[in-house]
């Protein structure tokens, strides 16, 4: 026995040291499951819930006893003489106390064989700052925990801070969703259907369709996004046939039996080459494979779904359109850019949209027209997303190539946009720049700017016309090629300082054009045809005023002076 | 009948001797070690003479309408393509040229004159085979400063974002931060770097690549930053569909360090000399009643009164 003492004494330093280290925390600590004991709060501080002669945080092993654990209850005096320290030398009460009780446990090595030596004194403590009275008890140790019940039970919940998951977000939709106040659609309530609700497809961290976002009432939307499609799977796929989008029947009111059909109202078909023909009856087709020699094209896709509900203040859905443009798609479109819109409209109302009322918003397009002859007034195109309108840059860049493709000019917004004309010695100068012309103008420019959001096209005198200029470079007599066309819209804040209303007050186009470049036979060229729209606010900046200075209003009596003046 | 102390006035004494005795020197001792001392003390403490301050401004900044974009594409295509505002740029490109839609607007939220953000949306047109991968893009700026120097400055906004899945869509929404590498002075006209970013008059290819404007532009002591941490990526294009950049650019309120002026540095430096002197001033005048009175030094004391004979007197 004794030669295995050595071993015992290098294991035991290494946990005494560890024990030590540990040790400052150890006194504020309570064992847990020890009830803390009320006692009567007679002394001046609270009377100790544990008895620290018998408290022994060494004590790990129950039935037996612990190497170097001094206040372990299993050890015998046999155990203790193999002892090298004690772990745990001092067990103290709350030691922010003036005086509390400690024990001090030690080995009396000189005894043969070494003896634990167990002394139960009143320790005094030297700092100035200790408690001598506690008049507030509890501030020592830790409250008890509330016990939930029915009563508390919630309010426990709420203050949970770890990963929450509750029932209704993995069962259905709609049950999360219903209402049970209103019979009647508010603002943003998600449009309901026989089986769950109107779906508008959206997207979603990409710019991917996700199919199951709901569409809101009296939300206006349009979304663009993208299906990644397999074309010789396109028959199967919901999402390309018309009847995925037709199909639902809205419920008049919430969780109600009435149900509103949708009806197509249009369908127009969009060719391979984009033309677009519009069909006489609405029926529903659904999209067919057809194979063509080497590629497969797929016909009757649903490129567009335009949506029109109509409502009534009462916040019922009367009437559901819908709109289609179908088109034929080969694998060169794959994959698939689909457009969605939905739009409400009040029941007996014509809605005339305006770019603003009555300044121009930022962001829509700008209300342009002609004056066909003298002192008429004002002919505007019924697409307001066409009466101004600049080149557009497509993929193919190739302005003899390009076609038709415009966009509008929205208010506020500068842009720019071109192509790239690709000269060679064949091209006769004449052809090429007319052909330029008129693709920067695009067809029909028109002559008269709109200078409030709302102008009416029989107030004549209020449009502002545009100025036309040629600005050209080098000589005179060569052939001009146009290259730029530069639309300026000079606007001003109209109105109040609180609510400024945007007023054109002036637009130029100008036609930037220089000299042909004389290309040398088989010599190719390119050159950028741009076109670009600036706005330029011209209004005076506010300037801080200041109301007329304080004047002293102190007079003397007349007579004051009376004896001198 | 109780007496109060109603009135009272100190009775002023004044003490005598040459200007060469102990007297005169201790005095000159005191005046030195009560002068002297606070300075040390004020200067050892640091700080005593301010060197670099700082003061918030809200920078005028105008979005120059200078673009140069290049679209790095996947490996199926060839390379990049490119496109900017810059003629000589567009023509040394060639067939990468590929001319976008832009669409930009400032907005001036608050309506003080000075705009807030910049909307930036790019539209590049791309072949149904070509995927982009990356995207370099600079916007040039004018950057303006005005409460204590005015700084005039032509900055740019770097955007570098790429990712290893082809893009439908890049949305960048960050603030254009101003960073100095050293103050600004305190008045006059700063217009060191009121020279554009992009040399756009400029035939040469050097003075287009990329790596040759981060260079020169990195070489000045105030530039401005596109802070953005996370730019998003949007995948899933259509094949028709166009590669858009969304840019929400912001111009924040700056907080600026500058120089201070001569006379800002003194007046702090005295606020700081002034409040320790007084303790040395105050200890100084005890200890020099302390000695006058008990004779250290030798003098003659007067009580001053106003009788003109008594000083005739003493004078003799």
């Amino acid at each position: 026995q004794t030669d295995a003492t050595p071993a015992v004494t290098t294991e035991g330093l290494n946990s005494t040291e560890a024990a030590l280290a540990t040790f400052g925390t150890f006194p504020s600590t309570r064992p847990p499951g020890t009830p803390r004991a009320p006692g009567p709060s007679s002394g001046p501080r609270p009377t100790p819930v544990t008895d620290v002669a018998v408290l022994c945080v060494c004590d790990l092993s129950p039935a037996q006893c612990d190497i170097n654990c001094c206040c372990d209850p299993d050890c015998s005096s046999v155990d203790f003489s193999v002892f090298s320290a004690c772990s745990v030398p001092v067990v103290t009460g709350d030691s922010q106390f003036c005086s509390q009780k400690a024990v001090i446990y030690s080995l009396n090595f000189t005894a043969n064989p070494p003896q634990r030596v167990f002394e139960l004194v009143d320790q005094i403590n030297p700092s100035i700052f200790c408690i001598h009275i506690t008049n507030y008890k509890p501030a020592l140790s830790f409250i008890n925990p509330e016990v939930p019940d029915e009563n508390n039970f919630d309010t426990l919940m709420k203050t949970s801070d770890g990963f929450t998951l509750n029932a209704e977000s993995y069962v259905s939709f709609t049950t999360k969703l219903d209402i049970p106040t209103a019979a009647k659609y508010e603002y943003g309530v998600p449009l309901q259907t026989s089986d769950s609700f109107l779906r508008f497809p959206s997207s979603l961290t990409s710019s991917l369709c996700t199919d199951n976002n709901p569409a809101a009432f009296l939300v206006n939307q349009a979304v663009k996004c993208t299906r990644k499609i397999n074309l010789e799977q396109c028959e199967e796929i919901e999402a390309l046939s018309m009847a995925f989008y037709s199909s639902p029947e809205i419920l008049r009111v919430p969780d109600s039996r009435k149900k509103v059909p949708i009806t197509v109202q249009s369908i127009v078909i969009q060719s391979l080459n984009k033309t677009l023909t519009r069909r006489e009856d609405t029926d529903v087709l659904q999209p067919t494979l057809v194979n063509a020699g080497h590629f497969s094209l797929c016909v009757n896709v649903v490129l567009e779904v335009k949506y029109s509900l109509t409502y009534t203040d009462a916040g019922e859905v009367t009437k559901a359109d819908l709109s289609f443009v179908l088109g034929t798609v080969s694998s060169v479109v794959v994959p698939l850019q689909q457009k969605f819109e939905i739009h409400f409209l009040q029941e007996n109302t014509q809605p005339v949209p305006l770019s603003g009322n009555p300044g121009y918003v930022v962001g829509l397009p700008l209300a342009a027209g002609f004056q066909p002859h003298k002192g008429s007034g004002i002919i505007q195109t019924t697409n307001r997303y066409g009466q101004l309108t600049i080149l557009h840059s497509t993929t193919e860049q190739d302005c003899l190539a390009l076609e038709g493709v415009r966009t509008p000019v929205l208010f506020g917004y500068t842009m720019q946009s071109g192509c790239k004309l690709r000269l060679t010695g064949a091209l006769p100068c004449q052809l090429v720049a007319q052909k330029v012309k008129s693709l920067l103008w695009g067809q029909g420019f028109p002559d008269y700017v709109a200078p409030f959001g709302n102008s009416q096209a029989q107030d004549m005198l209020d449009w502002v016309p545009i100025h036309f200029i040629t600005q050209s470079f080098n000589r005179k007599d060569s052939c001009q090629l146009p290259g730029a066309l530069v639309i300026e819209v000079k606007w001003t804040k109209y109105g109040s300082l609180l609510n400024p209303q945007a007023k054109i007050v002036n637009v130029t186009a100008n036609l930037i054009s220089s000299s042909f470049p004389e290309a040398n036979s088989g010599n190719e060229r390119t050159i950028l045809i741009s076109t670009a729209v600036t706005f330029v606010d011209v209004s005076a900046p506010a300037e801080a005023g200041f109301r007329a200075p304080p004047a002293i209003n102190a007079r003397l009596p007349f007579n004051f002076f009376f004896p001198f003046v | 009948m109780a007496l109060y102390e109603l009135f009272s006035h100190p009775v002023e004494r004044s003490y005598r001797a040459g200007l060469c005795s102990k007297a005169a020197l201790f005095l000159l001792l005191a005046a030195a070690l009560t002068y002297i001392p606070p300075l040390l003390v004020a200067f050892r403490s640091h700080g005593f003479w301010l060197k670099r301050s700082s003061y918030e401004e809200q920078p005028t900044v105008r979005f120059q309408h200078q673009v140069l974009l290049v679209a790095l594409l996947g490996p199926e295509s060839d390379g990049f393509l490119a496109w900017s505002t810059f003629p000589a740029f567009n023509r040394l490109q060639g067939d990468r040229l590929r001319v976008p839609l832009v669409s930009t607007r400032e907005e001036d939220r608050n309506q003080d004159g000075k705009t807030d953000m910049l909307h930036f949306k790019l539209e590049l047109p791309l072949q149904s085979t070509e995927h982009v991968l990356g995207v370099q893009l600079i916007l040039t700026f004018s950057y303006r400063l005005h409460r204590m120097a005015t700084l005039v400055m032509q900055s740019m906004a770097f955007l570098q974002s790429s990712f290893p899945v082809p893009g439908s869509q890049l949305y960048v929404n960050g603030d254009l931060r101003l960073q100095q590498k050293q103050p600004l002075s305190c008045g006059g006209l700063d217009a060191r770097y009121n020279i554009s970013v992009i040399n756009g008059t400029s035939p040469f290819a050097y003075d287009y690549d990329l790596t040759h404007i981060v260079a020169a532009y990195q070489e000045r002591n105030v530039t401005t930053v596109l802070n953005d941490p996370n730019p998003i990526w949007l995948v899933g294009r259509a094949a028709d569909a166009p590669f858009v950049i969304n840019a929400i650019i912001r111009y924040p309120v700056e907080v600026i360090s500058y120089q201070p002026g001569f006379w800002e540095m003194v007046k702090f430096a005295w606020v700081q000399y002034v409040s320790i002197l007084l303790i040395f001033l105050w200890v100084f005048e005890r200890i020099k009643i302390f000695v006058f009175q008990n004779q250290v030094v030798t003098t003659i004391p007067v009580t001053v009164t106003p009788r003109g004979d008594l000083c005739k007197e003493h004078l003799s």
